[in-house]
């Protein structure tokens, strides 16, 4: 790892060099938390709880030695809450998660490795970890388990997805999701979130007013959220949309408070029941949005006590 | 609306180069993928009609420019009332050209008025040329030395362009342009064109006008009389009711409107201080220079004398102020020499010159016929005259006197023995009677522009004068003789009183000092003459302090010669009964001089005359095979005479005229003379000067000309129904679209600035 030491696999750029999403996923969390040690968050730690018996497969870091050295029994420490957490990842694999601006992540594979990166961490601290693909209607699904196998489903599924040409149908999806999750836990979202935003803020209060802690991680590219373009361009519209040939200066301020005002709205929209919100460049690292989820895990615990 | 230059307007097309460039960067765009394409589209939908709007008046801007400034180049303008459209029907276009030498000034080696006009006849051809199929006709009239038509309406355009061509330079001519405007008026009255335009394109110099322009003599009755005939003519043109006139000034001044003074230095003149040039004798001759600027100036005058090594002088001039420049010089050789004085060039370079003719003869010979000759020599006349004026002849040694006298009885002149033709002055010095062949003989000398002095003493008979040279009023003499006159020796003498102090006889009497001796000089006796039958063209120059005021000096001129009547002429002193005493050697050397110097000049001087004269002169026998040539200035070759020769009494005749002397200079007239002993070559050098008039370059405002010639404008260019020029009297709409084009401009810039800042990113 000495070659890796002073890379920064948080930054998207480095990790567009990354062609497994698994290895960009490991990369990520221990280039977090090995940050985490340096970072403000330390300190932040999860707490034992008790022990288990060890089942192969399991993490060899949380076995617990000193009771193998006197007893020669293999137990797995178990910490709190870890057999409580069920995380459901939701990723949008619409066509409009398909547009990431020239040398940087498409919004989508930005989503698809936060979220690898999130299940490799999950399930390391030995949460169940499950992730669904939607764009106008469910598309593929993995249950929830801790299991290794499953993240490995899990990658396997983030490495052979790709953004659909179908429009993004959210609201419909989280209200469809919403009624098959049974079992609270947390739900992330990954997705721009283009479409209705009271359909939107409907669906994400569904799944939250069941129990669900759900923080929303609205992926924007750099390009929608500056709109940095100068030449005369045609625009061609995703998802269906009409195309426009137009000058970009003349529409720039418009257009940032239409996109501005739809940001707002949902972020009040999640504000309002009580939806963690995080808006997410795909420009930006990517310990944004592990320490987001961290933040919401500490204060979904604080919470159950 | 009508245009100045209607092709312009073809600049208007290119509205279409903004457009082309919109089009053209909506097709050179990027495609760019857009997920948050809705925003877009609803942002679009908000801003969509603000930026139509922006973009739209934008373009509409940048397309109107184009066209506001093709507009502007082109110089509309909007016809004022006066001048009507050439409509259809045949229009006679009339133009007057002022030729004279005025119009040839030229500020800095820029155009002159000439120039100015020719340009604008020329506008006017090409505009009648484009509208050929209207059949408009053209006239030409170029006012110069003599008021001529160059081309008449009959002949086509083509035509009247080559020979508006030949007119390069305007003439030497001091042109008064009513005669001009006099025939151009006889010209409109007798046109039957339905519709008629006469243009005068003129410099408005003060003297072309005449009597229009100049302030009437004080106590001057006002009425029609004084008024300047060009305004006649132009009142005669605008009663014609289809036809209208335009004066253009093409002169310096002429955009100021205001008039003024234009500067400029000239030779008046060139002349000698004495009547006739003898050779080897040092004469002086005198150029007199006129600055007729607003500023002091130093004019540099050039003598050159038959083309040898030229002598210079410098004269300061105030303004407004004459000079003389003198130059001194001897002639080794007799017969004609060419003089010819110069300044350095100014603007008007036709009065930086002068030209002279000048006749330098040996001496001058003087047939002294003597009535006393037979008696003492100390007693005769002949003593008197000839120790005056050749005090040397029969000395031996070198010749010191202009004068050569030559002596004899009245015998010889009565018989014809000599003939006084031959000689340059002929003085009868107290000779008793003549005959009539004496008296042919005198006329002929006279006709032949020689002098005659009759000094009368006590022994002429009054009967015998009066038949011959009176000869009931056809002869020499003016007046009729009657008695001798006065109270003899013993009496109380009268004196001279000079009546024509400037009198070219009493020339030698310039000084009052002269003067005064010349009137204290006892007369005793004279012949009276009756005063009712002196013809009116002689001149008293002297008479008496008597009762009656009786003539004394007596000058006439005959033919081309002059003749003089000396009522008491000059006696020796040895002669106790003189009667006068003339022969005071104080008196008798500047008045027999004076006298006989002033008589041996002809009355007009045919080899010096002005621009527009006749070249004319008398000769000895009948001339053939005449041909001028004329001065570089004018451009042409040899001209020969064909024209038979007038002759004259006494064997002479009259040289062929010869009229076109339009420019300054020398004009050399070889001819060949028939006499009995065989053919004799001759050449003659006349000299031809410019008026001098013609050069004060004041110029009068156009609100003074509109009320001199009651017309309602003064123009500077062709008014535009000719030829669609702009006429400042037309509304000119050029300056107003060019401002306007500047403000669109400004307008056009300022609000891509503000869209542009609109549209940047913060």
């Amino acid at each position: 790892m000495t070659d890796t030491a002073n890379v920064n696999y948080l930054d998207p750029k480095v990790l567009n060099k990354v062609a497994r999403l698994e290895l960009r996923a490991r990369l990520v969390v221990e280039g977090f938390v090995t940050g985490m040690h340096r970072s403000p968050y330390r300190g932040f730690s999860v707490e034992f709880a008790q022990h288990r018996e060890y089942q192969p497969g399991d993490d060899l870091r949380y076995l617990d030695w000193k009771i193998w050295g006197k007893s020669d029994r293999l137990v797995i420490k178990q910490f709190e809450e870890e057999t409580n957490l069920r995380a459901h990842l939701f990723l949008d694999q619409s066509e409009s998660m398909n547009y990431g601006h020239e040398g940087g992540l498409a919004k989508f594979d930005y989503a698809a490795t936060a979220c690898a990166a999130l299940a490799y961490l999950i399930q390391q601290q030995a949460d169940a970890v499950g992730l669904t693909l939607f764009d106008d209607k469910v598309v593929r699904q993995v249950p929830p388990s801790n299991t290794r196998a499953n993240l490995g489903t899990i990658f396997q599924l983030l490495e052979q997805a790709k953004a659909r040409n179908q429009k993004t149908k959210i609201g419909a999806v989280l209200h469809e999701l919403a009624s098959h999750l049974r079992q609270r836990g947390m739900v992330l979202v990954f997705s721009d979130l283009f479409d209705d935003a009271d359909e939107v803020i409907k669906g994400l209060r569904e799944i939250a007013q069941r129990g669900h802690d759900v923080v929303v991680f609205h992926v924007l590219d750099h390009d929608e959220v500056e709109f940095p373009f100068e030449r005369m361009t045609l625009f061609q519209g995703l998802e269906q949309l009409p195309e426009l040939l137009v000058d970009p200066q003349s529409l720039r301020d418009a257009y940032l408070a239409e996109i501005g005002g739809f940001q707002e709205q949902i972020r009040k929209g999640c504000l309002a029941h009580k939806i963690d919100y995080v808006k997410v460049i795909n420009s930006t690292p990517l310990d944004v949005v592990l320490s987001s989820y961290l933040t919401a895990r500490a204060a979904r615990r604080k919470r159950r006590k | 609306m009508s245009f100045t230059n209607p092709a312009l307007l073809l600049g208007a097309a290119l509205f279409a180069v903004p457009l082309i460039i919109h089009l053209l960067n909506r097709q050179r765009h990027r495609k760019r993928p857009w997920a948050a394409m809705e925003f877009l589209l609803r942002a679009y939908k908000k801003q969509r009609r603000r930026l139509r709007r922006e973009n739209l008046l934008l373009l509409l801007l940048r397309c109107l420019i184009p066209v506001l400034l093709a507009l502007a180049v082109a110089r509309p303008f909007l016809q004022s009332g006066g001048a009507p459209a050439a409509g259809s029907g045949t229009t006679h276009h009339v133009v007057v050209l002022d030729g004279s030498y005025s119009m040839g000034f030229q500020r800095d080696g820029g155009q002159s008025p000439f120039d100015r006009g020719r340009a604008l006849i020329g506008r006017l051809l090409e505009r009648l040329e484009a509208r050929a199929q209207d059949n408009p006709k053209f006239s030409l009239v170029l006012a110069g030395v003599r008021p001529r038509f160059l081309v008449r309406g009959d002949m086509n355009l083509a035509a009247a362009r080559n020979q508006c061509l030949l007119l390069q330079k305007p003439e030497d001519a001091g042109a008064d342009l009513t005669e001009a405007m006099a025939q151009v008026a006889e010209y409109v009255d007798a046109a039957t064109d339905p519709e008629l335009q006469v243009y005068l394109l003129t410099d408005l110099q003060v003297h072309a006008f005449g009597k229009a322009l100049q302030p009437a003599a004080k106590g001057a009755p006002a009425g029609p009389e004084l008024q300047d005939t060009v305004r006649d003519a132009i009142e005669r043109i605008g009663k014609k009711p289809n036809a209208r006139f335009h004066l253009i000034d093409t002169g310096p001044l002429a955009e100021q409107h205001g008039g003024g003074v234009v500067d400029n230095v000239q030779i008046t003149g060139l002349r000698l201080d004495e009547p006739a040039a003898v050779a080897r004798v040092p004469i002086t001759f005198i150029a007199t220079l006129k600055n007729r600027g607003q500023t002091a100036c130093s004019a540099q005058v050039t003598l050159d004398v038959d083309g040898a090594e030229p002598n210079r002088k410098v004269v300061n001039l105030e303004a407004g102020a004459e000079g003389e420049a003198e130059f001194q010089l001897a002639f080794r050789d007799t017969g004609r020499h060419r003089l010819h004085a110069s300044l350095q060039s100014d603007g008007l370079e036709a009065d930086d010159e002068r030209f002279l003719s000048l006749d330098v003869r040996e001496r001058l010979r003087v047939l002294l016929v003597d009535g006393a000759a037979d008696e003492d020599p100390l007693r005769t006349n002949a003593y008197v005259w000839q120790s005056v004026l050749d005090p040397s002849h029969g000395q031996g040694g070198p010749e010191v006197s202009r004068f050569e006298v030559k002596v004899i009885e009245p015998l010889l002149l009565l018989g014809g023995q000599e003939q006084p033709a031959a000689y340059d002055i002929t003085v009868l010095a107290d000779v008793d009677r003549l005959n009539e062949r004496a008296a042919v003989a005198l006329q002929q000398a006279l006709q032949a522009g020689k002098g005659v002095l009759v000094a009368f003493g006590d022994r002429a008979d009054v009967a015998a004068y009066d038949l011959q040279l009176h000869a009931a009023g056809t002869g020499i003499m003016p007046f009729r003789l009657l008695r001798r006159a006065g109270p003899g020796p013993g009496g109380v003498a009268c004196t001279p009183s000079i009546a024509l102090p400037e009198h070219g006889a009493l020339a030698e009497f310039d000084e009052p000092v002269y003067r005064e001796v010349l009137q204290s000089i006892w007369v005793f006796n004279w012949l009276a003459l009756d005063k009712d039958d002196l013809s009116k063209d002689a001149q008293v120059v002297l008479r008496l302090t008597d009762a009656e005021r009786s003539p004394l000096l007596v000058a006439h001129t005959f033919g081309d010669g002059r003749v003089l009547f000396w009522l008491s002429g000059p006696a020796s002193e040895y002669r106790p009964d003189r009667w006068n005493r003339f022969d005071d050697p104080v008196v008798a050397f500047h008045l027999l001089h004076g006298l006989c110097k002033w008589l041996a000049l002809p009355a007009q001087d045919p080899f010096n005359t002005a621009v527009g004269s006749e070249l004319a002169c008398t000769l000895p026998a009948r001339p053939e095979n005449v041909e001028v040539t004329r001065p570089e200035r004018d451009g042409s070759s040899k001209t020969p005479l064909s024209e038979e020769p007038k002759p004259l009494p006494g064997g002479r005749y009259l040289l062929p005229p010869f009229a076109h002397t339009d420019y300054a200079g020398f004009y050399s007239v070889d001819l060949q003379l028939d006499r009995d002993s065989g053919k004799e070559h001759q050449s003659l050098l006349f000299a031809v000067n410019v008026d001098p008039d013609e050069g004060e370059l004041r110029y009068p405002a156009h609100d003074d000309v509109r009320q001199a010639l009651g017309i309602a404008r003064v123009l500077t260019t062709l008014p535009s129904d000719a030829t669609g020029t702009v006429d400042p009297q037309n509304s000119e709409l050029g300056p107003s679209l060019l401002l306007a084009t500047l403000l669109f401009v400004l307008f056009e810039a300022a609000m891509a600035r503000y869209v542009s800042v609109r549209r940047s990113p913060a």
